[in-house]
């Protein structure tokens, strides 16, 4: 048999008490959360403790550390498959929305931008201004990325999907910020803060004139249509259907609805809440009262959420009726997200701002 | 003292390339397929998280403390599984049927925590065909779940076998090789409990 030599009744003692502590570290770190670590940071440490864990049993109880190397051989072969398979699959969904970056590579760059909240979501890790096409091809989701995002994509800095400033190309994934000197007012609107001060929108009399133009898709079309229907579509028209409408007692409408809350004052930042946390309690929506539950969707990545509100707030009549429109961003979202709020939080939140 | 039992086992045959013995050299061919087998479900499951439409989805129903208390409840049946067999290889009977009963106890005691989080899991809702959550978690933890049973009936005949005739080398060898498939259970649970259920709440 094998030669089991140095693994006494007392090492796996030792072990046991350590697989022991490790696990209950792993419950109290969810239990009983620290405020200062980030989830990316959580979700690392949780993984690097369970690699220990792992390495323990195989090592000391299964004697692998001293056994032949030919079962050490068979196991480390079984594991590499099981992680090629597994990275293989994950690519296999990744694949549909990397691979139009790689085929634009040679697109040219107009503008690199730098968003204002990097700062405190990079948590160390500086982006540069300069984004490379590799960064872009890791970052750019379109939702398809996720289940690797979750293992892989821990120690990075997140929601950066909507940095890059690149011509409109289509399929570049949910997010492709151009804002047009044509849409002055998101300069003073609630919306994110763009830096594009060299663009030459800043003149008051211009931004004034050509605000009162009407807001179409075409010059708005900064986000992907496609994919905030489909986000849409997955993830709300269930309830408040794809024609926006709802189902009237049920399900409040969205068509006009949604673009009176956009232009009430905080009511643009309001709307991220509710499809994150849901909401809960009586409201009246155009003479109509709902007095139901929704359910938060803190499942759904922060790209698809800016796109399904997106897709909302432009579709069905609701873009002619906004006094202004900045498209919703994967990392307002994610500001958002940090807050955890409850549905009850939510309501509380539109009886206080006094949201339409 | 396993020295000696190996080369009695071995000797006699002729035609043999690797000094190591069969059944064990089976068991680590058969858990590296394994590997594959749950790393393809567990990436199943992991391309599919969030993907559901309707619920009810992992955070409503997932509970960490019950669970936290079951994956202790399966690392310590692991601890027990080296204790029975250290107890077996020096010949101490009596203390190799308590560990292994112990084993295969604990063993039960994680299946009865799976059999409540399925029952639970069904009462609110989530059901195989019920959304993508439903049916990758089911296929996945039930997967583990076969797993865990087959591994305590292994356990449970090798305790009755111990009653029946006098232990021998090759019972001790049939006992490691069925703690390597215990363990292997244990750490595909290791797995499973970070990515699928603490993961979820991180």
């Amino acid at each position: 048999m094998s030669d089991h030599k140095g693994s006494s009744v007392a090492t796996y003692t030792l072990i046991a008490l350590v697989l022991g502590v490790i696990t209950f570290l792993e419950f109290a770190a969810i239990e009983w959360r620290p405020d200062w670590i980030s989830t990316g940071w959580l979700v690392f440490w949780l993984i690097a403790l369970s690699v220990v864990k792992f390495y323990l049993v195989v090592a000391i109880f299964m004697h692998l550390k001293d056994d032949e190397n030919t079962y050490s051989g068979f196991f480390t072969t079984g594991m590499v498959l099981a992680l090629g398979t597994f990275v293989v699959l994950g690519f296999l969904f990744t694949l549909r929305s990397v691979l139009p970056v790689w085929a634009n590579h040679n697109a040219p760059e107009v503008i690199t931008g730098k968003d204002s909240h990097n700062e405190e979501h990079s948590g160390g890790h500086g982006i540069p201004h300069e984004i490379s096409e590799e960064t872009i091809a890791t970052i750019e989701t379109d939702g398809y990325s996720r289940p690797l995002q979750v293992i892989l994509d821990t120690p990075r800095p997140k929601n950066q999907g909507a940095l890059k400033i690149t011509p409109p190309t289509p399929n570049t994934g949910g997010f492709d910020i151009n804002f047009k000197p044509h849409l002055p007012e998101l300069h003073k609107s609630q919306g994110p803060e763009v830096n594009n001060s060299s663009t030459p929108a800043q003149n008051g009399d211009e931004s004034k004139e050509e605000a009162k133009q009407p807001i179409s898709h075409n010059n708005v079309a900064n986000f992907d249509s496609a994919l905030a229907l489909k986000s849409f579509n997955e993830n709300c028209s269930a309830c408040h259907q794809n024609t926006g409408l709802g189902l009237p007692g049920v399900f409040p409408p969205l068509t006009e609805h949604i673009a009176n809350i956009y232009n009430s004052s905080g009511g643009r930042e309001y709307l991220i809440h509710v499809p994150l946390f849901g909401i809960q309690g009586p409201i009246e929506v155009l003479g109509k009262n709902y007095n139901g539950v929704m359910a938060g969707r803190q499942m759904v990545s922060n790209e698809d959420i800016a796109l399904a509100l997106n897709h909302a707030v432009t579709s069905w009549g609701n873009l002619e009726k906004l006094n202004t429109f900045s498209p919703f961003l994967p990392n307002e979202v994610a500001k958002i997200r940090e807050k955890s709020l409850s549905a009850s939080d939510v309501y509380e939140l539109r009886q206080s701002r006094q949201i339409p | 003292m396993s020295d000696t039992s190996a080369t009695s086992h071995v000797a006699p045959k002729t035609y043999r390339s690797s000094p190591l013995p069969d059944l064990k050299l089976f068991m680590w061919l058969f858990l590296a397929s394994d590997c594959m087998f749950f790393g393809t479900l567990i990436g199943t499951y992991l391309v599919y998280r969030g993907r559901s439409l309707e619920g009810p989805f992992p955070i409503d129903v997932l509970d960490i403390p019950i669970t936290t208390v079951s994956s202790f409840v399966l690392l310590m049946s692991s601890f027990l599984m080296v204790l029975a067999l250290h107890a077996l290889r020096s010949g101490n009977i009596p203390r190799f049927r308590l560990w292994t009963f112990g084993v295969a106890f604990f063993g039960a005691i994680f299946l009865g925590f799976q059999v409540f989080e399925f029952s639970t899991f069904v009462q609110e809702g989530l059901t195989l065909n019920q959304n993508l959550f439903g049916s990758t978690f089911f296929v996945l933890t039930g997967t583990h779940g076969i797993h865990v049973t087959i591994g305590v009936l292994m356990l449970l005949s090798i305790l009755i076998l111990s009653y029946v005739k006098p232990m021998t080398s090759k019972d001790s060898l049939f006992l490691e090789v069925t703690g390597l498939y215990w363990h292997f259970v244990d750490i595909v649970w290791i797995v499973i409990f970070t990515v699928i259920y603490l993961v979820e709440f991180a």
